[in-house]
């Protein structure tokens, strides 16, 4: 695809989704400012990707995955580069690394649920709360519909377990 | 009960307000950011159409130029950068595309084309 038509296919799939991406964005991040860089970043490499001629299946999703990884990228970028060694940490900031952190820092949350779910399990937990079918998701990760089910299935099943955990007294 | 007496066509039109976390607030959000976007892919396709047939290279175009020499003498050595670019043209990012994606794949090159692009 040559240059302008990639231009006017990303000005055309920025009207169709941007509206939904940026809020998804948003809900990573908790942060107007990330989630807009997000969203712009996220439009300029479709337009990289069409202009060197690559096959886009389903903009939706390729539009979501590509957000989505980016905001990981930059988070786990983040907490990097606010870790501290193992030895410098005090009792109190192991403590609190244990328990479950706030909802409000998309950080932790991500890293939280990343804990007890299988990368793949929650690339597909994603995409449903998303609102994309069994056929989408699959087309997005790779994978056969029905091992979206099974993935979904393992990781309801896991939420479930921990939800009983966390309901029962100590 | 008179329900139709409290009916009235100014509270039946009313939409309500953009809430921040709604749909319509995202959707105004995005519609804000587009400009931006427009402004950048207008430069961006420049750059990728105009860089080695132009006679009058700006700034950006050399810088463009420059960072893609760099890219291909790290990938591909010395001596490929010199048979290459004596064919005649510069390197441009519509010219080496083809060639960074036959040995790096496609999701490289698009890596390397941001890097390259990277503040302009």
């Amino acid at each position: 695809m040559d240059a302008q038509s990639a231009r006017e296919e990303t000005i055309r799939a920025y009207q169709l989704h941007a509206g939904v991406l940026l809020a998804y964005a948003h809900r990573l991040t908790r942060d107007d400012a990330l989630a807009q860089d997000a969203l712009q970043e996220t439009y300029l490499r479709f337009f990289l990707a069409l202009v060197q001629g690559e096959h886009i299946e389903s903009a939706r999703a390729w539009l979501h995955r590509v957000a989505h990884n980016y905001v990981c990228d930059f988070l786990k970028t983040a907490a990097m580069r606010t870790a501290v060694p193992l030895e410098d940490a005090g009792e109190d900031r192991l403590r609190d690394e244990r328990g479950m952190p706030g909802a409000d820092r998309a950080a932790d949350w991500i890293e939280a649920a990343q804990r007890f779910l299988a990368p793949r399990e929650w690339q597909c937990v994603q995409l449903r709360a998303e609102g994309f079918d069994y056929t989408e998701i699959a087309t997005e990760l790779a994978i056969r519909p029905g091992t979206v089910g099974s993935l979904l299935h393992r990781a309801a099943k896991k939420l479930r377990i921990r939800m009983r955990k966390k309901e029962r007294p100590a | 009960m008179k329900l139709l007496g409290r009916w009235h066509p100014r509270s039946w039109r009313r939409k309500p307000a953009a809430a921040p976390g709604s749909d319509v607030y995202f959707e105004a959000a995005a519609s804000s950011g587009l400009d931006d976007l427009q402004a950048r892919l207008n430069h961006w396709s420049d750059l990728w159409t105009k860089g080695s047939d132009s006679a009058m290279r700006s700034e950006a175009q050399r810088l463009v130029a420059e960072r893609l020499a760099n890219w291909m003498e790290r990938c591909f050595g010395q001596h490929a950068l010199s048979s290459l670019r004596g064919k005649g043209s510069p390197i441009s990012l519509a010219s080496s595309t083809p060639i960074f994606t036959a040995f790096l794949g496609r999701r490289a090159t698009r890596e390397l084309s941001r890097r390259v692009l990277q503040d302009l």
